[in-house]
């Protein structure tokens, strides 16, 4: 199934924040992490994330630390901040506002769970 | 050996675009280590290291417009740097600036709605130096220990204006201003409490050691001309002291900056 990605990338932000709120990651993995997530639906690229993570360490929402990774190899992990936590909720909750529109338009039976 | 230079020509072209040198290294790593990760996850699905690095340079993307959008992210502040520039200006072009704003007030020397307040010029010219102080660090400081750099100044002009009216605290307090001063940049550089704690730690028993040789110089001396030892009452005293311009700041900041980042070690 196709789906027009340019209506997803203002949500960008929520997904990584979300990713972050399990736990912290380096870029490459979240990433990874999104594509098995989302079944291969969400492909980011790199030029996309680091811009988005930079911004978002900017105004707060995340910090960023260096670590040793499994392999040895020190990377910029970035850890998701209070700020960054409440962002999220209003996020999520605009996006179940959002989608229970949508369905209600469509008409189907509505996908919005609890 | 053709394709091993693909990422370092990647990387300049990304490199020229982001016009904040002070960034450029820590922005190029970050991206270095990505395109290494990529590769390593291709050549373990089968392709051989020359494929996986095209694959992995063509997956970043345009190199150019990575490093745009990372140069729009990280543009130095242009307003704030002329902020600051006048307001350290305003400061230098009048030195006496509490004396001047009291004036222009229209308050008395040194009483504030009926309180006296000691020193009170010194104070007004205190708290506009913390204003630049803190608008300096609120534009330059790493985000991370940005609250710990401006908690840090208001405790130091505190401290400055505790010693021009007791003077004699001034000395313990030039000395934690200094301690505190240490432990930052130990920690901006390093990026590690353990530093700022063992400067602590060090710094605390070079004082202690010199409070006990001050201490054995007092007993010769007194032995010396009064044939007795003397007394131990200052020892306490300079113990405190040196206990609380050690100790009581470096902790505060280290609970402080863990509390802002769990990931830190202590020890």
């Amino acid at each position: 199934m196709t789906i027009d990605k340019s209506f997803l990338t203002g949500n960008t932000t929520m997904l990584i924040l979300r990713l972050l709120d399990e736990k912290d990651m380096y870029g490459y993995q979240m990433i990874e992490e999104l594509r098995k997530k989302s079944n291969n639906v969400f492909e980011l690229k790199a030029g996309t994330l680091y811009p988005l993570l930079h911004t978002l360490e900017k105004k707060n929402m995340v910090t960023s630390y260096e670590d040793i990774a499994d392999n040895a190899k020190v990377r910029k992990y970035y850890s998701i901040t209070k700020n960054g936590h409440n962002c999220l909720n209003e996020k999520r909750e605009e996006w179940k506002t959002y989608i229970a529109a949508i369905n209600e338009v469509l008409g189907g039976a509505s996908f919005a769970t609890d | 050996m053709q394709q091993t230079s693909i990422i370092p020509e990647y990387l300049e072209i990304v490199r020229q675009q982001i016009r904040w040198k002070k960034i450029q290294s820590s922005l190029l790593e970050e991206i270095n280590n990505h395109i290494n990760d990529q590769i390593s996850a291709f050549v373990d699905d089968g392709l051989d290291e020359e494929e996986a690095t095209k694959k992995a340079i063509a997956e970043m993307g345009d190199p150019v417009i990575v490093g745009k959008q990372l140069d729009r992210t990280h543009r130095p502040n242009l307003v704030g740097i002329g902020l600051g520039l006048i307001l350290i200006l305003s400061v230098l072009g009048s030195a006496d600036m509490g004396n001047s704003l009291l004036r222009i007030i229209g308050f008395g020397d040194q009483i504030v709605l009926g309180i006296f307040i000691p020193r009170l010029a010194e104070l007004v010219y205190l708290i506009g130096m913390f204003v630049i102080e803190s608008s300096f660090a609120f534009i330059y400081a790493p985000t991370n220990v940005r609250k710990a750099v401006i908690y840090c100044q208001g405790f130091i002009v505190t401290a400055v204006y505790l010693s021009e009216v007791f003077p004699r605290l001034r000395f313990v307090l030039l000395l934690v201003a200094v301690n505190i001063a240490c432990f930052l940049i130990l920690y901006r550089i390093t990026r590690s409490i353990k530093f700022g704690l063992v400067w602590t730690v060090t710094s605390f028993i070079g004082l202690f050691l010199l409070v006990l040789g001050t201490q054995i110089n007092c007993f010769m001396y007194n032995h010396a001309v009064n044939g007795n030892f003397g007394g131990f009452e200052n020892v306490p005293k300079a113990l405190t002291a040196i206990a609380i311009m050690c100790l009581v700041p470096q902790v505060f900041m280290a609970i402080f900056i863990r509390g802002r980042n769990s990931k830190e070690q202590i020890v």
